[in-house]
């Protein structure tokens, strides 16, 4: 599954916040996921049409901005994108 | 006077959004009192090497480090102006 997490340079709360709960994310679902970290505007940035930081694209569609989620959301979303058992 | 240096990173959050605006709106109140620099992004980043700063928003003044990581209410805001002196 491919995720985008978008954060600001410098970090903000939000952002140290996220990134620490995609690594958390990361060391439980492995393989199944793949992470891209954006700093700053990007072209992704861009192209999301993302208003504020941090912000979190999975599957290409925006999920989350302007604040971290909760790992029961950040699940939750994970889960909404998850078209086989075997995904997550 | 007070030096008022507000670190905003970009893209900025909410937060960072919020603690500009009440920046300006503080200065407009202040006038001439109130020496107001914002610094977002890249050009944040060399501020933020030199305080040593770890998160945005963040608000320095008179080159003390009075705010990291959170936007403070008006009444907070007028707190640390009254201690600058203003």
């Amino acid at each position: 599954m491919r995720m985008d997490v978008f954060v600001s340079i410098p970090p903000c709360s939000g952002g140290v916040k996220l990134l620490k709960l995609v690594d958390e994310m990361k060391a439980k679902y492995g393989e199944a996921l793949d992470i891209e970290i954006h700093r700053g505007r990007d072209e992704a940035f861009e192209r999301y049409g993302i208003s504020s930081a941090p912000a979190l694209v999975i599957e290409e569609i925006v999920r989350i901005m302007g604040f971290c989620p909760s790992a029961e959301t950040f699940e939750n979303a994970l889960r909404e994108m998850a078209t086989t058992a075997e995904d997550v | 006077m007070a030096v008022v240096e507000v670190l905003i990173g970009d893209p900025p959050c909410p937060g960072c959004e919020q603690i500009a605006a009440l920046a300006a709106r503080m200065k407009s109140e202040y006038g001439d009192k109130m020496d107001l620099k914002i610094y977002k992004g890249e050009e944040a980043i060399p501020k933020f090497e030199e305080y040593a700063i770890s998160v945005v928003p963040a608000m320095v003044i008179d080159e003390k480090i009075r705010i990291m990581g959170m936007v403070p209410s008006v009444e907070t805001f007028r707190e640390m102006l009254r201690e600058a002196g203003l």
